[in-house]
């Protein structure tokens, strides 16, 4: 198989969980597919930079994320707006047994800040590890190791799970937290 | 002086303590095994969605300079 051919092959093989990480950051799907549409727009423009034999999926992740969080900067104010629309409430709290609607969980989980969605679902979720996650998001190991371990806290808080033995926090007291940080 | 009570109070103190502690910590471990699974759940969710057709339109412009190349 030639170069173009292979590396069109890795795409295709990295495509769905390239939406994937792309609906984390950007929560509607359209916005969502729209950020891997222009991902693979500007893969398609640098190929020649990328380096056979490296790592596609790295690459790829950090076009899509700087190509996010660049746009996040120039049109605070709308991403801001349309991502009001889907706020969302929780509708239960937790269940004795410690589980959590699905449903419930993706709202607490878009109530994080974008660095902190970023991290959980790099190192959670789509398999990498903290290495590459650092090279994805450009900082340093340590930095991913401390930021992981602070949302996945901050998230336990929104979900409203008892992290330490301190009563469950009331409503206000969760909206103030989500305030500050 | 040392009768062993305040020992025992001690014992009782510190395992108290201890004990609090393995609750946290087996708390803070379920939180995070629950805040993994539900993570690979809503990922795979959307990873498990197909592919849309313009994606691969896309990259279809990769076998037409394939072409051009050869």
């Amino acid at each position: 198989m030639s170069n173009l051919a292979s590396f069109k092959a890795d795409l295709i093989e990295l495509l769905p969980s390239l939406r994937a990480f792309a609906r984390s950051l950007a929560h509607n799907p359209a916005l969502a597919d729209d950020l891997v549409q222009d991902t693979l727009v500007k893969a398609l423009a640098n190929v020649e930079r990328f380096e056979p034999g490296t790592n596609l999926r790295a690459w790829l992740f950090t076009i899509l994320r700087n190509h996010y969080y660049s746009q996040l900067r120039k049109s605070k104010r709308e991403v801001e707006d349309a991502d009001g629309k889907f706020a969302a409430r929780m509708s239960s709290r937790p269940e004795q047994d410690g589980s959590v609607d699905l449903e419930d969980f993706k709202v607490a989980f878009q109530q994080l800040a974008p660095d902190h969605r970023e991290v959980l679902t790099l190192v959670g979720a789509s398999g990498c590890s903290y290495e590459e996650a650092a090279q994805i998001c450009g900082c340093a190991v340590g930095t991913i190791k401390s930021r992981v371990n602070r949302a996945r806290r901050k998230l336990a808080d929104l979900l409203g799970l008892d992290e330490e033995d301190t009563p469950v926090p009331s409503e206000a007291r969760r909206i103030e937290d989500t305030a500050s940080v | 002086m040392h009768d062993g009570k305040d020992d025992d109070d001690m014992d009782a103190v510190l395992n108290k303590s201890s004990d609090d502690a393995g609750k946290r910590k087996s708390k803070s471990a379920a939180n995070k095994s629950l805040i993994t699974r539900n993570l690979r759940m809503a990922y795979g969710e959307v990873a498990g969605e197909g592919v849309p057709d313009r994606f691969l339109d896309l990259l279809s412009q990769l076998d037409e300079r394939e072409g051009k190349k050869s």
